[in-house]
């Protein structure tokens, strides 16, 4: 009995500590933010507040130019296309932490949203609703979202999210739908940081459709 | 995705007694052909829009929808509700019926769904399509759902607003599921969004009996497809205005329930077209007017190079000139506007039942 006991205790004990220090699986989280601890964040991407060291800001400023290099492979969707380098997907192998989940969720909104003329098709096959592509869209979009709503002080994250929102919202190839959104979301990104989007550059039915009477 | 689905169980647990309950008390009957996790899926949706506590409706929706109550709304447009089948047995009563406001001489106009489409859409308001046919051929029909129901054997078609609408097994698969499992908050917002929209076909009479859906302008995402509103009460019109609510109201949405939802939302409202779109038709007319134009500037310039009474013929060109410049403004301001209301009241036709007179 006594030595059923000890066995017991033992295995329970071994599973704990095999528990609390043993191997960890790397899962991807879908959204990656909730897998990402925000010191590490901190270190990855340099946070302004801290003043710990007089170094992190400079190492942040070189870090800019790097970000505005980023090695671009063009989307299936998307032909590579100067005018629209945020729609480029990345590179993802010199990326870490944040900044990977976050091209990661990029690339896979590039590659989730469909072209107008794609968009026309379904709307053949099912005229009265929206395609399922766009629902997929959505969904790419909405984890994309979550990530940049999780992460307000990421300026680098940021300021390419801003790039990606405008040129997507400018991309006559992308339904105006999804433009409509994507200009919408740029709009949220500057309330957030108590500044005002200028939307007048856009066109009437992508900029009128966000507060149009009825709604 | 674990908790997703541990969720949605306690969700169908907990809301399991009710599904009976509501089944018999709910206005709208679903077939019984439809698979059990179809059904399921109708009934929560359902519950969902009559067990909203105290919702508060704006002024936009409460207008769209003639001042009721979207539940009520509902209600009188949508009663039963079947799966997409082709073989649905329709009876052709002998006699002539006269339908009000005869229709005109073109039929092709009139078709507020091609036929194509039909079979192929994911939700379908079988009930009007069926009205339009009758009134075609002047003669009342009637379907029979025996099959479907156990308590309906023929359902005459005297109105389009009937309410029978369609759903293709199609829109049950994984792709159009906004949750995981497809029986979240956001999946049963989406749903009403559709079955509102087909509610709206229920209304409307003459010219806008089952308030057809037009041609999508040039600027539009579908282009040359018959997949857009003329009205802003239109399908389309109340489906946004219902989604929008809704999904204001959402407690479980998570970030990306919502972004799915707001595309949806944009996809809807984008398809109200724009009075003021620039159609080939109009492009046309710009161009007669923009050639008409070019003529008077021409006969201005030579009117003050050569003519000797060039002051009373230049005036003349002057006022004619600006005529144009200013129509052409006109038809080449492309800003939104939509002032088209059309009127809800449907269409129905009187007519005494000779077996109930005789008994």
């Amino acid at each position: 009995m006594k030595r059923n006991l000890f066995v017991i205790v033992f295995i329970f004990f071994s599973s704990v500590v095999f528990y609390k220090f043993g191997p960890t699986t790397p899962s991807k989280p879908k959204i990656a933010p909730t897998g990402i601890d925000p010191s590490k964040e901190q270190k990855l991407l340099g946070d302004p507040t801290n003043s710990t060291t007089s170094v992190k800001p400079q190492k942040k400023l070189e870090a800019k130019p790097k970000e505005a290099k980023l090695e671009a492979t063009p989307s299936p969707n998307v032909p590579s296309n100067p005018l629209y380098p945020s729609l480029n997907k990345t590179e993802l192998s010199s990326k870490k932490g944040l900044q990977k989940d976050y091209f990661e969720l990029k690339n896979n909104v590039l590659d989730s949203i469909p072209l107008k003329e794609a968009l026309r098709i379904d709307a053949k096959k099912s005229p009265h609703s929206p395609s399922s592509s766009l629902i997929i869209a959505g969904k790419a979009l909405g984890e994309y979202k979550s990530l940049l709503l999780q992460h307000p002080t990421s300026d680098e994250i940021q300021i390419d999210a801003q790039a990606f929102y405008e040129q997507c919202a400018s991309y006559t190839a992308y339904p105006n739908s999804i433009r409509s959104l994507c200009l919408y979301n740029r709009t949220v990104l500057s309330k957030n940081k108590g500044e005002k989007f200028d939307t007048s550059s856009y066109p009437e039915e992508i900029r009128k459709v966000l507060t149009r009477p009825g709604m | 995705m674990h908790i997703t689905a541990i969720r949605a169980l306690l969700f169908i647990l907990l809301t399991f007694p009710s599904y009976f309950w509501s089944s018999a008390s709910c206005a709208q009957q679903i077939s019984q052909l439809f698979e059990n996790q179809e059904k399921l899926k109708i009934q929560l949706s359902m519950d969902y829009f009559f067990n909203q506590t105290a919702p508060v409706h704006t002024k936009d929706v409460l207008f769209l929808l003639e001042s009721d109550q979207p539940t009520q709304w509902f209600e009188k447009r949508v009663n039963y509700i079947i799966p997409n089948t082709e073989s649905l047995k329709t009876s052709l009563s002998k006699e002539d019926y006269s339908y009000p406001y005869p229709l005109k001489v073109n039929l092709q106009k009139f078709n507020f769904i091609e036929e194509t489409q039909i079979s192929m859409a994911l939700m379908s308001n079988v009930g009007a399509e069926l009205y339009v046919q009758g009134k075609k051929r002047n003669k009342l029909l009637s379907v029979d759902l025996s099959s479907h129901f156990s308590q309906l054997d023929n359902l005459s078609i005297t109105s389009p607003r009937v309410g029978l609408v369609s759903i293709s097994s199609q829109y049950f698969s994984k792709e159009f599921n906004i949750s995981e499992t497809g029986l979240g908050e956001a999946d049963h917002i989406s749903m009403l969004a559709f079955l509102s929209h087909e509610a709206r076909h229920s209304d409307g009479h003459d010219k806008e009996l089952g308030f057809p859906h037009t041609l999508c302008p040039e600027s539009s995402d579908y282009s040359g497809l018959k997949v857009c509103d003329q009205s802003y009460n239109g399908a389309y019109g109340v489906s946004a205005a219902i989604l929008l609510e809704l999904t204001q109201e959402c407690r479980d949405c998570s970030e990306i329930d919502t972004e799915v939802l707001k595309l949806m939302y944009f996809d809807f409202k984008q398809r109200i077209i724009n009075d003021n779109a620039m159609t080939v038709e109009r492009k046309n007319q710009i161009n007669d007017l923009q050639n008409e134009l070019d003529h008077y500037y021409e006969k201005r310039y030579f009117a003050v190079r050569n003519s000797q009474n060039w002051n009373d013929k230049l005036a003349l060109y002057e006022k004619i000139i600006f005529g144009l410049e200013q129509k052409i403004k006109i038809l080449q301001n492309t800003d939104l506007l939509n002032h088209t209301y059309w009127e809800s009241s449907p269409e129905e036709i009187f007519f005494v039942e000779l077996d109930s007179k005789d008994e």
